[in-house]
């Protein structure tokens, strides 16, 4: 049987081959199928204190799309705790508003909830919730303890466990969340616009970065 | 009078033929062209059906080619002929279309292929946040929706068969049978 007769190699085609290849995997974008009000991250292995940098858009253009005339939250949570020591934990957050107000707070984890579990004899664990404030309303002064978000801010949060987990992965949670406790969510089905799921989950974006020095208050705060 | 250059010389050099000739072919460029475009800007400003389809018509004619472009590429790059390059066509053409019945039909193998093609795009999207914000993002599942009216994109391995074969091999051997 007479063989097909040896080929040199082209570079233009092999470039072609290249961006078929790119074309193949970039066909398909991230699932932001569920637009969401929260940024979830896992911290690297070990860690115990992460910061974030938040920027949070205007709320009321947010609230106006989606309909919704309550109050918004903006809270924190630190995933994983043993029951007994979640209010070891701390948080602060300092930033500004586009407004120019300054945001200055910081507290313990208040709260113990989010998905509980218990193995064998091992302590009963969940997440350790602490609500930040509500975000101010149009009339609102920043002196009635809110946050004053409502035009957007610029945020750091920084979170502690301040306490050894071994070498596990800890993880994070910072959320907008209504009257009801629970975050904004808006499904976008296929083939249709995805631009309600992607400013949804424009409203709070979060990136984590390293945190050097302890924000605990025993340990050098 | 200055006698013109090479008259009467009979110039012979016999090329060698290129490997995955055909990805330079229109039609495949075109598709090409159509694959990248409508992923990347079209299916942000519309995003309706016809964006949709359009991907699954694009990429299963590029599909095919493009590994028998690979199998090709390295049997030039080794020296070696591409002697299986019909069984490496007709097999992309079966993966192909497996890959999208199995994906479009059964839940399992859809929510595998979200995870596989999100952990395929890892490396190039940690590469861009550690230049960008030096840390790793994590592996995000894609967007993928069973639709079993995406079958209708099968149609298009017509492409690959006609691009990827001089003639089609069962009409190769009829005529050679007949000499």
């Amino acid at each position: 049987m007479k063989q097909p007769p040896r080929q040199r190699l082209s570079f233009l085609n092999l470039f072609i081959l290249l961006l078929a290849s790119v074309a193949s995997l970039a066909t398909l974008a991230g699932d932001h199928s569920n637009g969401r009000t929260s940024e979830y991250d896992e911290w690297p292995r070990g860690e115990t204190r992460q910061a974030f940098d938040v920027q949070i858009m205007p709320a009321q253009s947010m609230k106006d799309a989606l309909g919704y005339s309550g109050e918004v939250y903006l809270e924190v949570v630190s995933k994983f705790h043993p029951e007994e020591q979640f209010q070891d934990a701390v948080w602060s957050i300092t930033g500004e508003s586009n407004t120019g107000d300054m945001i200055s707070r910081s507290a313990n984890f208040q709260e113990f909830g989010g998905d509980l579990f218990m193995e064998d004899d091992s302590p009963l664990m969940g997440d350790a919730i602490a609500r930040i404030g509500r975000l101010c309303a149009s009339n609102e002064m920043t002196d009635d303890d809110c946050v004053p978000c409502l035009d957007g801010c610029s945020l750091t949060i920084k979170i502690d466990r301040c306490e050894s987990s071994g070498d596990d992965i800890n993880s994070s949670e910072i959320r907008i969340v209504g009257d009801d406790g629970e975050r904004f969510t808006v499904r976008c089905e296929k083939d249709e616009d995805l631009a309600p799921c992607t400013m949804l989950d424009s409203w709070l974006v979060a990136e984590a970065e390293s945190l050097a020095m302890t924000i605990c208050p025993d340990q050098g705060m | 009078m200055p006698r013109p250059r090479n008259v009467g010389k009979i110039v012979s050099k016999r090329v060698q033929p290129r490997a995955a000739d055909y990805l330079r072919h229109p039609v495949t460029l075109m598709l090409l062209c159509l694959w990248i475009l409508n992923d990347h800007v079209l299916k942000e400003m519309f995003g309706n059906m016809l964006t949709g389809k359009i991907s699954d018509f694009s990429g299963v004619a590029i599909l095919p080619l493009a590994l028998v472009g690979a199998y090709e590429c390295a049997c030039a790059a080794l020296s070696k002929s591409p002697r299986f390059r019909h069984e490496v066509l007709i097999t992309s053409m079966l993966i192909t279309g497996l890959f999208m019945v199995g994906i479009n039909l059964s839940e399992s193998l859809a929510t595998t292929f979200s995870f596989g093609l999100g952990v395929a795009q890892w490396p190039a999207r940690a590469a861009w946040h550690l230049c960008t914000s030096g840390s790793l993002p994590q592996i995000v599942s894609v967007h993928h929706t069973m639709d079993a009216s995406d079958l209708y994109s099968l149609s298009a391995l017509v492409v690959p068969f006609c691009l990827g074969t001089e003639r089609p091999f069962f009409l190769q051997k009829r005529r050679a049978g007949n000499v």
